[in-house]
């Protein structure tokens, strides 16, 4: 176990990996801190860029945009009370009451700090998880590998957004779009409507830069913000003694941060800022001072950056063991895979041992190199980007998409295609359907179709093979589970509100 | 007022429902002539489609009575309407008056369409920008762009 670890941190530290995660972590910071743009919507725009780099080197430079992406939401959430990325907003609470108490600086540095210790600590779960994980996985056939991929499938539609059935009919767009083009066992052509360009199916990277990265610019163009920040709010005097900190609270909180943000990580659609608000209220419930929380402590501050990074490696277990992703970010790094040949899942342990270990390897160095970037002189050059107009945003984001997906296949159809795939996410996002469970259905569909397939074909069309085996009946129960955890949860919300009402009539 | 906003807020699910349900309906249809092996699965998945239109079409019917926040579809229809019509323009740009060229004209033009006026920011940008796709898709990567009107013999 230790050797494909050792044999890939000689290849992660070749002087371009290093420079690409450089490059990420940079880029990341930036997208995390302007508001509209995420970590997501970085790595749908700069995956492009990676089409001529080695997969670990693509990887490494998405590893740094995925934490420094994190991080970056961190800054505006303290200086200005606004969320740079989702799972910044439970750091607004403490960060931006210490801000207004002039206490930006300490507040940004806890943050960067808690922001770096959350994604080591989930890096090292990554490292140890794994590897056990996807040795067991080697042990699944077609049929549970047809129900992993529902179960993850189902898990990321339900618990992700608001709407189960948005939800649902998201990733069933997600699978319909992976049908488009030749059946590969019939070689019949289907959803191709006779249009050549489409027999060969719709790219992955087209659907995934249109529906992620076109709609921001889209809202960026229409709300027309001209003006930056003002750079006196963007000011921070003082100094942050780290020796001053409350230490004693700060590193249970940590502890409690890693656990929580962890555990949220693995589980399928339940991401970073689940994981922010649940360990952030377990601090402020076991904390002998919870009326400080909300009011500048910066306890708060340390939890809710801990868990939102606690969660960025964490959520690559399923997805680099299983090949399904526990969060939106992470469905798109497996896309980053696919589109470099790599298929993730236990396999792909043996077969590109210094891919998957050297992207841990990643996680791990450019969560450390928080320390370095995120530091004081640094954020403050971030913050600056804040001063940039948003409406000068919007043709430079269309632009890079323009130049990336033409540059994939030297294919303007492609263009075309994205373009509208960009309106159709505009319009999901608008309809308030989450966009991961589309592209988690587009990357899981083919799976879910060839081993449901290849299940049949080995029990001679008995479909019993798909309900009979150990593995297969855990995972039948769980995903039947998470599709009537909507059900089950609203039934008892109204149990538990009964006997109130009843109280209240009772009363009256 | 209010539940006449609450009405056109609903509406937006209750349109998407529909066109959800006339879609998928056509593509089940459509399905029907694949051979059987290759219809099995996507009429499995596009059957579930039309059943989650119309569970969303009666969600939606049922909550229309409660009260809303109006929200409407669109930030700004018209701002929208141009950034659309002129990303549309961009790629037909760059497909026949060639990358450079097209993103040239596209960047300033968007952002004074969209009312931003500061013309050294503007063409700043727009330098800096193609200079970091020349270095980059050029001679970094050495990915192919389209071919410059301009350029052409």
């Amino acid at each position: 176990m230790i050797e494909p670890f050792y044999n890939s941190l000689w290849v992660i530290l070749e002087w371009q990996n290093i420079l690409a995660m450089v490059v990420g972590v940079i880029g990341g910071i930036i997208f995390g801190a302007i508001p509209g743009l995420t970590a997501t919507m970085g790595i749908a725009l700069l995956i492009p860029l990676t089409f001529g780099m080695s997969p670990l080197m693509a990887l490494g430079m998405m590893a740094g945009i995925h934490n420094g992406g994190s991080y970056g939401g961190a800054i505006p959430a303290v200086l200005l009370r606004i969320p740079g990325t989702p799972g910044a907003i439970a750091t607004t609470f403490d960060g931006y009451p210490m801000a207004q108490q002039g206490l930006a600086e300490r507040a940004l540095k806890i943050a960067c700090v808690s922001s770096a210790v959350g994604g080591m600590v989930s890096a090292v779960s990554l490292m140890t998880l794994s590897p056990p994980l996807a040795d067991f996985a080697l042990a699944f056939g077609p049929p549970e590998i047809f129900w992993i991929s529902l179960f993850g499938l189902s898990s990321i539609a339900v618990l992700l957004g608001s709407d189960p059935i948005k939800g649902l009919m998201a990733s069933c767009v997600g699978l319909l779009l992976g049908m488009v083009g030749l059946d590969h066992v019939t070689g019949y052509e289907r959803f191709t409507f006779d249009t050549l360009e489409l027999s060969g199916g719709l790219q992955l990277i087209v659907i995934m830069v249109g529906v992620y990265a076109l709609p921001p610019a889209f809202q960026m163009a229409e709300r027309a913000v001209m003006t930056g920040v003002k750079s006196k709010d963007l000011e921070f005097e003082g100094r942050s003694d780290m020796a001053n900190w409350p230490w004693a609270q700060i590193f249970p909180a940590w502890v409690r941060a890693n656990v929580i943000g962890i555990i949220i990580g693995i589980l399928p659609g339940v991401g970073g800022v689940v994981g922010a608000f649940v360990a952030y209220n377990e601090t402020k419930r076991s904390s002998k001072d919870p009326e400080s929380f909300g009011k500048g402590n910066p306890v708060g501050v340390a939890v809710a950056e801990c868990a939102n990074n606690a969660d960025n490696a964490a959520a690559m277990i399923p997805a680099l063991t299983l090949g399904v992703p526990g969060s939106g970010l992470a469905a798109l790094i497996l896309a980053g895979l696919l589109i470099h040949g790599l298929e993730p899942g236990p396999r792909l342990f043996k077969e590109a041992p210094d891919v998957v270990y050297g992207y841990m390897w990643a996680m791990l160095f450019t969560s450390a190199s928080l320390f370095v970037f995120g530091g004081i002189i640094a954020t403050k050059l971030f913050a600056n980007i804040l001063r940039l107009a948003q409406v000068q945003l919007m043709p430079l984001i269309i632009a890079l998409t323009v130049v990336g997906i033409y540059s994939f296949e030297n294919s303007i159809f492609n263009v075309y295609l994205m373009l509208g795939f960009g309106l159709f996410g505009y319009s999901l996002e608008r309809l308030k359907f989450p966009i991961a469970p589309l592209i988690l259905g587009l990357i899981l569909g083919p799976k879910v179709e060839f081993n449901l397939r290849v299940a049949l074909r080995l029990s001679q069309d008995d479909w019993s093979i798909l309900w009979t085996r150990p593995i297969s009946i855990v995972l039948i129960i769980l995903t039947a589970l998470v599709l009537l955890y909507p059900v089950i949860s609203a039934l008892l919300r109204r149990n538990k509100d009964k006997p109130e009402e009843e109280f209240a009539v009772g009363e009256e | 007022m209010l539940a006449g906003e609450a009405h056109v807020f609903e509406n937006h699910d209750r349109v998407a429902s529909v066109i959800f349900f006339v879609v998928t309906t056509f593509l089940y249809f459509h399905a029907g002539s694949f051979p059987e092996e290759a219809a099995f699965y996507p009429r499995m998945v596009i059957g579930l489609m039309v059943i989650l239109s119309v569970l969303m079409f009666v969600k939606s019917w049922l909550k229309s009575g409660r009260s809303r926040t109006f929200e409407p579809f669109f930030i700004h229809h018209k701002r929208f309407f141009l950034s659309a019509l002129l990303a549309l323009g961009y790629i037909a740009g760059v497909q026949y008056l060639g990358y450079y060229s097209a993103s040239l004209i596209f960047i300033p033009t968007a952002a004074w369409a969209l009312g931003y006026r500061n013309r050294f920011v503007m063409a700043a940008t727009t330098v800096c920008y193609l200079l970091f796709i020349f270095v980059v898709f050029d001679q970094l990567f050495d990915r192919p762009l389209t071919q410059e009107f301009f350029l052409r013999h």
